[in-house]
C-alpha cells in the first residue's frame, strides 16, 4: 500500500482531516469527562454524609491489587505509546506486538480487578444490600462506599473493554497504516490514556483518601 | 525511535514515581494525607495528559476543548460540593416507642 497522505472529499488537505479527527475524539472526551464527573461528585455527597464510616469502607479495600492495577494501566499506556512511535517510523510489524503487549496489560486488569478483587469482595459479604457484612455504626456509610465503588470500577471496566475492541480493531486494520497515515491509531490511544487517567481519579478515591489519616 | 521511546519511558517512570509519593503521603508522611494524595492525583493526570496524549503539540482547538472539559467540571465539582460542604447535619432525636 503507498503512503500517501490522502483525505476525504469534505476536507481541504490529509492535515485537515486530521485535526477535524482529533478534535472530535477530544470532544468525546470531554464529554466523557463529564460523564464521569458525576460519579465523582457522589463520592463527595456519600462521603461528607458521614465521612468515618465512608472510611471504615473504604479500608477494607485491596490497597495491593489495587497498586498493581495502576502500574498494570500505566504500562500499558507506555506500551501503546510506543506501538504509536512504530507505525509513525514505519515499523508495522512492531507496532502491532506493542499494541498487543498493551492489551494483555488490559486483560491483566480486568483480570485483577474482576477476577480476583471483586470476587473477594462479594465473597467477603461488601455488596450494599441485606446481607452487607459490615455491621455496627459504620454500616450504612460503607454500604454507600461500596456501592461507589462497584459502580464506578464496573463503569471504568466497561470502558475499558471497549477500549480492548478498539485496539483489537486497530491490530486488525494493521495492513492499513503507514507513517503518513495511522490518524485511528493516534485516536484510539488517545481513548485508550483517557481511560488510564479516569483509574488515576478513582485510585485514590477508592483506596488512598480513606486510608488517610 | 529510540528518543521517543525513552521520552515515553521517562513519563511512565515519571507516574511510577508519582504513584509511591501518593502512597508516601499516606503512609509515611500523614501531615500530607488527603490534601497531598489529590495534589498528586492531579499531577499524574497532568504528566498523562501531557507526556502520553501528546497534549503540547496539539493546536488551539484541542487546547478549548480540553480546557472546557475541565471547566465544565470544576463547575459541576464546586457548585455540586456546595451544599454538601455548607449544609449543617443536627441529630435527629428518635422518640422510642
Amino acid at each position: 500500500m503507498s503512503d500517501v497522505a490522502t483525505h476525504e472529499f469534505q476536507f481541504a488537505s490529509a492535515e485537515h482531516q486530521r485535526e477535524t479527527a482529533i478534535s472530535g475524539i477530544w470532544l468525546f472526551l470531554a464529554s466523557e469527562a463529564l460523564f464521569f464527573g458525576p460519579i465523582f461528585l457522589s463520592w463527595i455527597y456519600a462521603r461528607l454524609a458521614d465521612p468515618s464510616a465512608f472510611d471504615a469502607g473504604a479500608r477494607q479495600t485491596d490497597l495491593t491489587i489495587g497498586i498493581v492495577n495502576t502500574a498494570l494501566l500505566i504500562a500499558s499506556s507506555f506500551a501503546y505509546g510506543v506501538g504509536l512511535a512504530s507505525i509513525q517510523f514505519g515499523s508495522r510489524r512492531r507496532m502491532v506486538v506493542w499494541l498487543l503487549f498493551a492489551c494483555t496489560l488490559g486483560l491483566a486488569f480486568l483480570g485483577l480487578k474482576f477476577g480476583v478483587e471483586w470476587r473477594s469482595d462479594l465473597e467477603k459479604g461488601l455488596f450494599p444490600g441485606a446481607n452487607f457484612s459490615i455491621q455496627g455504626p459504620t454500616r450504612n456509610g460503607a454500604q454507600l462506599f461500596f456501592a461507589f465503588y462497584f459502580f464506578s470500577t464496573a463503569l471504568h471496566g466497561l470502558h475499558l473493554i471497549v477500549g480492548l475492541g478498539l485496539v483489537a480493531w486497530i491490530i486488525s486494520q494493521a495492513r492499513q497504516f503507514t507513517p503518513k497515515r495511522h490518524t485511528p491509531v493516534l485516536i484510539v490511544g488517545l481513548y485508550w490514556t483517557f481511560i488510564d487517567i479516569i483509574w488515576l481519579v478513582l485510585f485514590p478515591l477508592i483506596y488512598l483518601i480513606g486510608r488517610a489519616s | 525511535m529510540t528518543g521517543v521511546v525513552v521520552r515515553l519511558f521517562a513519563v511512565a517512570s515519571l507516574m511510577v514515581a508519582l504513584l509511591a509519593a501518593e502512597l508516601a503521603a499516606v503512609f509515611i508522611f500523614p501531615a500530607w494525607g488527603r490534601i497531598g494524595v489529590a495534589i498528586i492525583a492531579a499531577a499524574m493526570v497532568g504528566v498523562a495528559a501531557f507526556g502520553f496524549m501528546d497534549l503540547r503539540r496539539e493546536g488551539p482547538p484541542v487546547w478549548l476543548l480540553a480546557a472546557a472539559a475541565l471547566l465544565w467540571l470544576a463547575i459541576l465539582l464546586g457548585l455540586g460540593s456546595l451544599d454538601p460542604l455548607t449544609r449543617t447535619l443536627y441529630p435527629t432525636v428518635i422518640a422510642a416507642p
